[in-house]
């Protein structure tokens, strides 16, 4: 996380990028103030202080973070975080994975899902890019499709040991 | 449950025993409830969770718990969000589940719960948590809120906002700012740069006397001298808390000690130095009224609106809140300033 966050939100121009991005999860609105945190990651904010608000608070007593971490820009390629997909999950529509129960078990614990031949055959035609893993009724996280496997960005601390 | 009770490892200072006694005294316990009280505080706390609103409701997150064996209590008509799991887990099994790693529910005790409860923050209000870490609070706070309105959730200590930051990350909380302050200086900062909440929660660092049961090294860890400088901090910090009030605005002052120098005489010392009323408090589980005198101290008939939460009472930990309104903004006056001010006062009233 990056702390003492000076805060650069993300005003009309630069947010209908991100919402272009965001078509890629089927995403078409996003009703959140964002905030840019460091060069890549971007935070979304649904409280209801006004940017000239949030200034003067920094001002005041210096602000580490505002709202939840939503996104890491690579290169115009939005990766969700874990609990943006919560947030946001009656939105994501598009490039959503589902996996078994076995893959599950080895998400959870921050591993790679490697794919069978018969997956690699299913998921052939699809875009080698960011993906939405679905388990059952749960959205549990991002990762990054490859030929043969979907690699896994679950942070150390929310993996299960 | 079958209770476990723990090896006697830790045995209260005599001092710790007979001032509880004496407290427990002042809150009309039977001889019969001062024992149940001693038996209790040498036993594992039940484990107790609370879903998080924000990314599940709690009938869906009962069933998903339940279809796994754990047996789901939810005592509250009114607030299906708390759970107790009544069967046990294996060791870690409570923080290991993929629910939890999902930050679909918060393990929290009971008592804890009960100053959100108490304070009712809506999606409306500016609400400050001046003591905010480890979170639990703040994210019940977030989820009454269903993410909106306003949060400051603060901590000064460095250590402590990380894991503030990522228990509220965790349970998908995006209406709040998270700052490292020391709450005397950021109240006062705040007020300068014309802030106010309407609501406050004002969770003070304290001795711990509630715990015994999750931490029975508090027992050899008490000492009166702890208590005595605590109470002074907690002072300050309630006093500071006040003046980024607003008038009308409501605050929880709460701690999870028994030690009534860290309670009941800390709401002593807001009343006679702010224009505030002490309100009625509707909480679902068993609380007793805040003692009316400690040592040579007397109390505020009022104070017995605050309550006391005793761990035998409840099968909890223990627990004293009290919730406060400003009236006004008459603020915090050093003894100078108040002589000043009545004799202003008297020349006024002789003019």
């Amino acid at each position: 996380m990056n702390f003492n966050m000076k805060p650069r939100f993300i005003f009309k121009s630069e947010k209908k990028q991100i919402l272009e991005l965001l078509k890629h999860y089927g995403i078409e609105d996003l009703p959140y103030l964002l905030v840019a945190s460091g060069k890549e990651k971007i935070r979304g904010y649904s409280g209801i202080l006004s940017t000239d608000e949030i200034i003067a608070i920094d001002e005041a007593i210096g602000i580490e973070l505002i709202g939840a971490y939503f996104f890491h820009n690579y290169e115009n390629n939005l990766r969700l975080s874990t609990d943006a997909i919560h947030l946001l999950k009656n939105k994501i529509t598009k490039n959503i994975v589902n996996i078994n129960e076995k893959q599950a078990k080895e998400w959870f614990k921050g591993q790679d899902i490697l794919l069978s031949k018969e997956e690699q055959e299913k998921l052939k035609e699809e875009s080698k890019t960011f993906k939405i893993i679905q388990y059952k009724d749960d959205l549990i996280g991002t990762g990054k499709l490859t030929e043969d496997r979907i690699v896994n960005y679950m942070p150390k601390e929310r993996r299960q040991k | 449950m079958e209770r476990q009770i723990k090896e006697y490892k830790y045995m209260p200072k005599p001092i710790f025993e007979q001032r509880m006694n004496q407290v427990l005294e002042k809150s009309n316990f039977s001889e019969k409830e001062k024992k149940d009280f001693w038996e209790i505080v040498h036993t594992e706390p039940i484990n107790s969770i609370r879903c998080n609103t924000l990314k599940i409701e709690p009938e869906k997150l009962k069933k998903r718990l339940e279809e796994k064996g754990w047996k789901i209590k939810q005592p509250f008509k009114d607030n299906p969000e708390i759970m107790i799991i009544e069967n046990q887990l294996k060791p870690g099994e409570i923080g290991k589940s993929e629910e939890h790693l999902l930050g679909y529910y918060y393990v929290q005790e009971i008592s804890s719960m009960m100053p959100i409860l108490a304070l009712k923050p809506t999606n409306l209000d500016n609400f400050l948590d001046l003591c905010a870490s480890p979170g639990s609070k703040t994210t019940q706070a977030a989820a009454r809120m269903k993410n909106s309105g306003s949060i400051i959730a603060n901590d000064n200590n460095m250590g402590r906002m990380v894991v503030l930051a990522s228990n509220l990350e965790k349970c998908g909380v995006s209406n709040a700012l998270v700052t490292k302050r020391d709450g005397v200086q950021m109240c006062k900062q705040l007020k300068r740069a014309g802030f106010s909440f309407d609501k406050i929660l004002c969770d003070v660092p304290c001795s711990g006397e509630g715990t015994l049961r999750s931490s029975p090294s508090t027992f050899i860890s008490w000492n009166i001298k702890t208590v005595e400088n605590l109470a002074r901090q907690q002072k300050v910090l309630a006093a500071a808390a006040l003046e980024v009030l607003k008038t009308g605005g409501e605050m929880i002052y709460s701690t999870c000690t028994h030690a009534p120098e860290e309670n009941e005489e800390v709401v002593q010392f807001l009343i006679d130095n702010f224009d505030i009323e002490i309100q009625n408090l509707e909480l679902p589980i068993k609380t007793r009224p805040g003692i009316e005198g400690w040592k040579d101290k007397k109390f505020i008939k009022d104070i017995k609106k605050a309550a006391r939460i005793y761990p035998n009472d409840n099968d909890s930990e223990g627990f004293f809140l009290c919730k406060i309104k400003k009236i006004s903004e008459k603020g915090f006056e050093t003894e100078k300033q108040k002589e000043k001010r009545q004799q202003e006062e008297s020349w006024e009233d002789e003019l």
